[in-house]
């Protein structure tokens, strides 16, 4: 324990503003290295939630207009067979022609999705400066 | 489950209907009574500078409104009142529900049928008035060949009367099974106790976010395919 020592090392606890100045430099560059390290491993996910929520509801908008065709067609064959008494014919008819009919409603909303999609996404100047994405879609 | 019955409040009878006020009639009145006042009260400022709550307000507007013009054209925007009250009806139904203790109205399917039968009337009268008996040229598209006319036209009209089942169906659909797909992750959590009750607490929490989303969104794909239906009967499948 000599008092040489006590001079050269600060006091401590004590930071002279110089060596603030460079801790804060070191930890900005860490910073930096950190967001670029991490942009390397997962891009950001371009995804947002709500584009997310909006996908979600188009699927389960397709979904029940598949099952309301059929269900619609068999149940209005079914009461009109009872009707007639010409079960089980117009039942048949009617369930094949519900499920064309369900399918058809299906196509349409998908056509429509299809064309918004596209839309916007020519709309978006980020997109439509790459033409080889217009691929992915299809 | 409790939470999906109906209680009566005050017994009425309408010439052999029941036509009581019951727990879903409350909370119908509830919601209108919200929506009246909140609009009220967010746009009596009419401010140049909107408040929060007319910026709220503002946003429903302009929402529903850039809606009814994408899907219907000019045209359409005479129908705006009806598609917004309509879309903010559902939505603070739906939401309603989502409170503890309450009832949600549009878990039930008399509700969302009588709501989609009302656009799918509305739909067909505005239809008929504009075109007359050309509506009936929306069953037999453009070109179709004679031979196929019995094979398609059958199929179109199908497809035209199930839209109000499928509109209902996928609204109530929705609210019951998230309300009840809530129902029963809490009840997991009371039987798997202390600890393995964790789990479910989680996606109990998960799925109330969700079901938040889900609500507005359901009142969202309703508005949009009254547009869209309503756009059919002002354009005759012309797209814009």
């Amino acid at each position: 324990m000599s008092d040489g020592d006590d001079k050269k090392v600060p006091k401590r606890g004590v930071i002279s503003a110089e060596e603030r100045a460079s801790i804060k430099a070191r930890a900005g560059e860490i910073d930096k290295r950190l967001d670029e390290a991490r942009a390397r491993i997962s891009p950001k996910s371009t995804v947002d939630p709500r584009v997310r929520g909006q996908a979600m509801g188009q699927g389960l908008r397709i979904a029940v207009d598949l099952v309301v065709g059929v269900a619609f067609g068999g149940f209005v064959g079914w009461w009109l067979d009872r009707y007639f008494g010409t079960a089980p014919w117009l039942m048949v008819v009617l369930l094949i022609l519900g499920f064309v009919a369900g399918m058809m409603n299906v196509i349409r909303t998908a056509q429509r999705l299809q064309a918004e999609a596209e839309a916007s996404q020519l709309a978006a100047p980020s997109v439509s400066s790459r033409p080889g994405d217009r691929n992915d879609d299809d | 489950m409790e939470q999906f019955e109906i209680n009566r409040f005050l017994k009425l009878d309408l010439f052999g209907l029941d036509a009581s006020f019951t727990n879903s009639s409350l909370f119908m009145v509830l919601a209108v009574v919200l929506i009246v006042g909140f609009l009220s009260f967010a746009m009596g400022g009419r401010a140049l500078i909107p408040t929060r709550l007319q910026s709220v307000a503002e946003l429903a507007y302009e929402f529903i409104a850039n809606m009814v013009y994408e899907n219907t054209g000019k045209d359409g925007m005479k129908y705006f009142p009806f598609v917004f009250t309509l879309f903010i009806f559902v939505l603070v139904l739906n939401l309603l529900g989502m409170m503890p203790y309450s009832f949600t109205v549009t878990s039930h399917i008399v509700v969302t049928f009588a709501l989609a039968a009302l656009v799918f009337v509305v739909v067909t009268g505005i239809g008929f008035a504009r075109h007359g008996l050309g509506f009936l040229k929306l069953f037999k598209p453009e070109g179709l060949p004679l031979a196929l006319v019995p094979i398609i036209v059958p199929i179109e009209v199908i497809s035209f009367l199930i839209r109000p089942i499928s509109l209902s169906v996928r609204l109530f659909a929705n609210m019951m099974a998230g309300h009840t797909l809530l129902k029963v992750f809490a009840g997991f959590i009371v039987s798997l106790g202390m600890f393995g009750g964790i789990v479910p607490l989680i996606a109990t929490v998960a799925f109330t976010g969700l079901e938040f989303l889900v609500a507005f969104l359901q009142a969202m794909i309703f508005s949009v395919l009254t547009c869209i239906y309503l756009n059919d009967a002002i354009n005759m499948h012309d797209h814009h």
